[in-house]
Parts: structure tokens; sequence; C-alpha cells
């Protein structure tokens, strides 16, 4: 059940993402609304749109889908009292084996097209999303899908699985007009003009691809209580986070979605700004190559592990934004538990072992990394060095990330020996992602670079995901046990998790970044401070 | 008096052949002697070839300049110690840029070298030989010069991964049509001369004629070109590293190091300013001696 799927969206903007930064500006408090001339915020959003099809949708464009379409829940980020947020579904059930959900849909909301949103307009979309979309992954678990009247969707599974976090997912799980899927089925490029058929607070005005998204707020959006204060949202996509930077403190635009992370420090010094840091679903790991000498033996694994610079890592490749990872699983992301071990760096005890494993006299070994990923760059240098202090030289490979990562899953015998890997999970569910894709035994790889095999390991995972949708306790128990493992078997080094970075200007309010949908900024909650 | 002493007595008309007889040692003199800024130039060249050569002995922290990191002492402002500041990582600017010197010019000598290597005989024989073969050489040239030169090698390298050598051969491969089409112009001139045409009647060997005649003729219009090219390659690879398609960290890289400190700008300003000043004289000095250079030889763009 491995999604062994190619995650696409993270070639696409390592940069940006690593960053994660949710910026807003002074100067967009907006004067006391007395005339009918419609309230617009100007923002400069890094965001590229790879399609407007949100079926199809896998990359950067969630920066809008999320304003633009709802899903069934949303996730509320770690911490909130409530796991999910109701949407389209106004509640929902799972049956004791977890085989069986039910979703009861809201009634009253409708689609931007003026199509009405029920159980068929669900039925639907998912159907789409199973047949065609980039992550259609997501729904393997479903085995049919009944709307047996208007408000009831029910879902059968093949196996038990967390319906309500993959119906919560960022990508496939979009509820859309049946009227825009008819029409894309026949055309398929029927959204690329910027069409939408979404249900959201906001509706695309306009669309000019590569400069101009003109949002506009959608007034027969069901949630009147949380309407949306801005009228017109108009974002100029500014890929580079330099010139978004300069734009925001030129007064060009009222909020920018990225900023390099490291000026966070010094905004963070300017007194119009706040910067607030949240988790967020991104981590970064060192992959080390089990099938083959030296990185076979788990002691010589582990000696590296202790020779890591993880203080460094953080402060220079995070710019101080992380913090060090417990196991796979991001901070504030189902399993993660800080109860999982830690290395931290000990050159002595790294010497010792790797003695004791008959390196005494160091070794050579290639490293590869994602060359257009700013905060790799940043913190390879780091792990080269250090490595050089227990007598382990290293060659760095800089690759794009599509052929370092061809290169890894063409032979693992010739293939690189520690893969530094960037990750998150496609939805909020790093069991059956992180901690499956990247660990657990398949016959080719996909994402487990470390191309480990441990039947031990296997059968935890396997029990864990099974009981992810009915006990999420035991779950979690199970998932802890696996992560203990690979805390002692070091098939990888596991370096820090990236904190979400959001600097809020004194004179705007802004919603609590939210780590399952860390691409998206939501325009509907922004609104001038009181 | 023989036909072949009397056609091979230059004229007036045979300017480039009369360029041919300079040796290029002379010609240096000569421009820099007449013309004060391409001594400016050469004297920034020659700097640059001294850290390219020397830079190991020169620069301050060897170590950091070929990319050690000393994470204690990260963006540190220029001082004492650090006559240019240190940069993210914590490793002495200075260093850096003395250490860039050497890819710089060792890539962008290779490039110009290889791009003269491919160019220059295919343009000679094509100049020469005319007919299908110089149709079929010129067409594919311009297939290559339709497409902008960084735009190619962009592509180029993006499928070989990017590196130094890679962008290397990338940058060859968008530059070599650049010569053919030069010696081309300058071949199919040469063959209607009555001393090629001469040695055709005598009967010297079609590649014997091309070497001795044709490319010997050739070569000043060619030095000028490639003075001024090492400049427009350093500043091609240091683009490519900017994007980062070209050297990649921890190797010293001036491109690579503008890009490392363009975030910081407004902070840490000498991060990026000064591997962007090193580029801007580098660049400049091959300019101004590559210009002057084509200034003596081409008597049609006298200085005013």
């Amino acid at each position: 059940m491995a999604p062994s799927f190619p995650h696409p969206v993270r070639t696409a903007f390592g940069a940006a993402a690593a960053a994660a930064l949710a910026l807003s500006a002074a100067g967009c408090t907006s004067t006391p609304d007395t005339s009918s001339k419609p309230e617009v915020f100007s923002v400069a959003a890094s965001a590229a749109i790879t399609t407007w099809d949100p079926v199809r949708s896998f990359s950067t464009e969630a920066l809008y889908m999320g304003n633009i379409y709802e899903p069934l829940l949303w996730k509320n980020p770690e911490g909130s009292s409530e796991e999910f947020k109701p949407a389209i579904a106004e509640s929902w059930s799972a049956s004791e084996d977890g085989k069986a959900w039910t979703f009861k849909i809201r009634s009253g909301a409708t689609f931007h097209d003026g199509e009405p949103v029920n159980a068929a307009a669900v039925k639907a979309s998912i159907d789409a999303a199973r047949t065609r979309a980039a992550a259609s992954f997501i729904w393997a678990p479903v085995e049919s899908i009944d709307a047996p009247d208007d408000s009831t969707v029910a879902i059968k599974l093949k196996y038990a699985a967390p319906m309500d976090l993959v119906a919560s997912s960022t990508y496939g799980a979009w509820i859309v007009s049946p009227k825009a899927l008819a029409a894309s089925e026949k055309d398929d490029k029927y959204f690329d003009a910027g069409i939408d058929g979404g249900s959201g607070p906001y509706t695309i005005d306009s669309y000019k691809p590569g400069s101009e998204v003109v949002l506009k707020k959608f007034e027969g959006h069901w949630n009147k209580a949380s309407a949306p204060h801005f009228d017109v949202v108009d974002i100029s996509i500014t890929p580079d986070a330099v010139t978004a930077q300069q734009m925001l403190t030129a007064g060009e635009v009222d909020y920018a979605t990225s900023i390099p992370l490291e000026n966070a420090k010094t905004l963070a010094n300017d007194p119009k700004f706040t910067v607030k840091d949240f988790n967020s679903p991104f981590n970064f790991m060192a992959m080390f190559n089990t099938t083959r000498a030296p990185l076979n033996d788990p002691e010589v694994r582990r000696a590296l592990s202790y020779a890591i610079p993880y203080k460094e890592i953080i402060d220079i490749g995070a710019q101080g934004y992380g913090t060090q990872s417990h196991g796979p699983a991001p901070r504030g992301i189902f399993p993660f538990s800080p109860d999982v071990p830690q290395y931290s760096q000990d050159l002595e005890k790294a010497k010792q072992l790797l003695a004791s494993a008959g390196h005494a006299d160091g070794m050579k070994l290639t490293l590869s990394y994602a060359s257009e990923n700013p905060a790799e760059a940043r913190f390879v240098p780091l792990i080269k060095d250090a490595f050089a202090k227990i007598g382990v030289e290293v060659d760095v490979k800089a690759q794009l990330f599509n052929q370092q990562w061809d290169a890894a899953k063409a032979d693992p015998a010739t293939a690189q020996d520690i893969f530094v890997l960037y990750y998150w999970p496609t939805y909020s569910d790093a069991g059956s992602d992180n901690l499956t894709t990247l660990f657990r035994s398949s016959e080719k790889p996909s994402f487990n670079l470390s191309y480990w095999n441990s039947p031990e390991y296997d059968k935890l995972v396997d029990q864990a995901a099974t009981l992810t949708g009915t006990d999420r306790a035991a779950a979690q128990d199970l998932y802890k046990q696996a992560m203990d493992l690979l805390y002692r078997e070091a098939p990888a080094a596991f370096l820090y998790d990236a904190r979400g970075v959001s600097v809020v200007p004194a004179g705007l309010n802004v919603s609590q970044f939210n780590e399952n949908y860390p691409f998206t900024v939501f325009f509907a909650d922004m609104k001038p401070a009181a | 008096m023989s036909p072949t002493t009397e056609i091979t007595t230059p004229t007036q008309s045979h300017a480039s052949a009369e360029h041919a007889n300079l040796k290029p040692l002379k010609l240096l003199r000569q421009t820099l002697g007449r013309d004060r800024l391409a001594a400016a130039g050469a004297a920034i060249i020659v700097v640059v070839i001294v850290l390219a050569v020397f830079g190991q002995w020169l620069a301050p922290f060897p170590d950091q300049g070929m990319g050690s990191t000393n994470a204690s002492a990260r963006n540190l402002a220029p001082n004492a110690l650090n006559w240019l500041g240190t940069d993210q990582l914590g490793r002495d600017v200075l260093s850096r840029i003395i250490m860039g010197a050497n890819p710089a010019l060792t890539i962008s000598a290779t490039v110009v070298a290889a791009a003269a290597l491919i160019g220059i005989p295919l343009g000679a024989v094509a100049g020469y030989c005319g007919g299908w073969l110089d149709e079929t050489l010129m067409r594919v040239t311009e297939v290559f010069q339709a497409f902008p030169p960084l735009l190619l090698a962009m592509v180029t390298v993006a499928i070989l991964g990017p590196s130094l050598t890679n962008a290397g051969i990338a940058l060859a491969i968008s530059w070599w049509p650049w010569y053919a089409r030069l010696v081309r112009a300058e071949a199919r001139s040469l063959r209607e001369r009555s001393y090629v045409e001469a040695a055709r009647a005598m009967g010297i060997p079609q590649l014997l004629i091309i070497t001795r005649h044709v490319l010997r003729n050739c070569m000043t219009p060619i030095l000028v070109q490639a003075t001024v090219d090492i400049g427009t390659v350093i500043l091609a690879a240091g683009s490519l590293a900017f994007i980062g398609l070209g050297t990649q960290p921890p190797l010293p890289d001036w491109g690579l190091m503008v890009a490392e400190g363009r975030g910081l700008i407004f902070s840490s300003w000498w991060i990026a300013t000064f591997p962007g000043l090193a580029i801007f004289l580098a660049v400049l000095g091959f300019n101004l001696l590559g210009d002057s250079l084509r200034d003596l030889l081409d008597p049609r763009q006298v200085k005013r």
C-alpha cells in the first residue's frame, strides 16, 4: 500500500517550499468600508500554476486551489481542539472495522457555476480523482462509493484506512462541480484558461499566465459566518523571493507569500513585523545505501549518525528555523513522537564506532543532493567537513533532483552512498507515507533510497497502517516502535524538520499557519487588525 | 620575373595578409603603447592570470577558498582578518574570490579553445570549398545560432547535469558556430585572391592551401574575437553557476558566490558584491584589450 507514485511537486519548488514563508506587510490596513468600492488585497506569490485542473493538481497551484475549492474536511493544525473542520461534509463516521465510511453532505452549498453541492457531485469528484488525479493513489483503499441520497456518501474500503485524513488531502481531494468535471473530461484543456468549478470562498476573476491571478469573493458561499474580508485578491506571480521582498518593502504589494529564508531574522528585528514560526510537513534526511559495504554495516551507519553536525545544519541550512528530527515523521504530523531517540554530534564516539567496525583508517563515500534546493546547498558542505574529521572523505555530487533521483533508482549496487532527501507527505499521514514510502522494503526502489530491507520493520508499519483509521493510538504505538528501530539500525540520518515562517505586520490578522496545507495561503482568513 | 613572385607581392588591398605578418607579441606591444585603456585591460588580465596560477598561495584562507566551512564566523562584515568579509558558511570572501579566478579562467580559455578548434576548421573548409559542403555546414551553424547562446547552454547542462565541466561543454557547443562563420567569411574572400588561385594552379594540395594560406590569414581576427570571448565566457559561465547550472558548491565560483549572497544583499552586501565586482573587472579587462586590438586591426573602425 505504499504510495509508490512519484511526487512531481517535490522537484518543482524545493526552493520555495524550503522557505515556506508566509509573509505579510504593513500598510494593508484599509480604511473603513464606507462606499461600495471593493477592498483589494494585493499579493506577491511565488507559486506557479502548473494546471488549473483541481483533479490533476499536484504542485504549487495549491496556493490558489485552497481558496477556490473545498474538500470534504479540512484538517486542523496541531494543537487545535478538534482534529478536523467540516467543509463540504457536515459530519462523518466510520464503522468499527474501519472499512466503511459515511460522510453527510452539507445542504445549501453551491458551486461557483450555480450547480448544487450534493452527494452525487462528491461521488463524481472522488471517482474522477481515483481515475485521473496525479495523487490518485491516496484513494487506493477505496472499493466503491455510493450516493444513496443527496446528503449521504458511503465509501466502502478494501482494507481499513484513515479516510478522514485522505478526504482532507491538499491534492486529489477537491470537490468539483459535476458540470466542470464533465466538460474537462471531454476537453483536457478546459480548465487551462483559468476556469474554476469550485465552491470555496473565492472564485477566479481573471488569469494572465505567468503574471497575474485575480480572485474575487464568491457571494454565494455557504459559510456566511466567516466570509472573506477582502473582496478582491490581486496576486502578482513573482517566482523570485528577493524580488517579492523588494516589492513588499517598497509597498507595491500588501503581502508576499515567500521571502528568502535568510532574511527572516533581519525582518524580525524590524518593529513593523512580527515573525512567527510553525510546524511544517517538510523535513530533510540523509539516506544511507544499505545494500553494499561499508554502509551495509549498522555500526558504520551509527558512526556517521554521530558525526553529523545537527546544530550547525539547523543554524545554517534552516537559518535557525528548524528542529532536529525525531525519525522520518515531521513534527506535528501523525505519527510524530518526541520520544523517538535522536543522535547528537559526538566525533569521539563516531571514531570509536568506525574503528570497532574495522574502518579506523577511514573510507570514501559519495553523497548526492538536489542542487536546486538552497537549504541543501547550504548544509551539505557542513556534513562533508564533519565527516572529514572522522576520516570519512565525501565526494559531493550536486544534481538536479530528477537526475539525482533517476540515478538512485537505477541500480542500488552502483548508486550513491548517501542520498540527501527533502520530503513531505502527500496528505497528513506520515505513517502511510514517510515511514512506509521511505523505509518499507520494495522490489524496485522509489523513494526508499536506503534500499533497506527489514521484515521486522515492514511488519510493524503494515500493521500500524490498518489501525490508523480506527485506533489511532494503537497505530501510533506501532509506528513509534518502527521509528525506534530506525534509530537503532540507522538506515538514514534524520537531519531536521523545517519550520514554516510567517512575518506578520502590525495591522493585519492572518490565520494560523496550517502544516497540513503548507502551500496554501488562506486569503479568506485575512483581515485588518481590530 | 616568375608569376609566383609577382602574385605573392603584398599590395595595398591585401590588408589581412599584411596583418598576418604582425607577430602577436609585436601586435600586443603596439596596442598597449598606443592605448591606455588597452593597457589597463592588460593589467587586469595579468592580475587575473596571477590569481589563477598562484591563488592557493595568495589566498589568506586557501581551505575556505575551496569550501571548508567555519560556522562560528558567519556573515562577518569586512574586517582586519577577512578583508572582504565572510559568507553564510563563515568562509573568507577574499579567499573564495582569489580561488575562483582559476576555474573562471580555465573554463573560459578551454571553451574558447574548444570553440575555435571546432569552428575554425569547419569554417575554413566551408569557405574555401564552397558548394554543397558550405551550404550544409552553414545551415548547421545557423541551427545552433538560432538559439540564444545561454539558452542552448542551459538546455545542454540540464540534460548532462550541472557541473563546471558540463557547463564548459555546453558553452563550447553554443560558441563554435561564431568561429565557423568568422573564418568562413575570411576564407571565402581569401580563396578568390590571386595568390591562392596561383597556389591551386600549381597543384598544391587543398589541405596545404587551407592551412598555409587561408588559416594563417584568418589568425588576427580570430585572435581579437578570442580575447573578447574569454571575457564573455567568464560572464556566461558565471551566469550558469548563478542559476545553479554551473560550478556546484562548495567549489569557489564568482557567479555561484553572487547567487549565494543574493538573498542577503540587504543585510550582508559584501557576500554578493565583491564576486560581482570580480566578474565585472575580469570581463572589462578582456573587453578593453579585445576592442583595442580590433581597432588596431580594422582600419574602418579607427578610434575616435
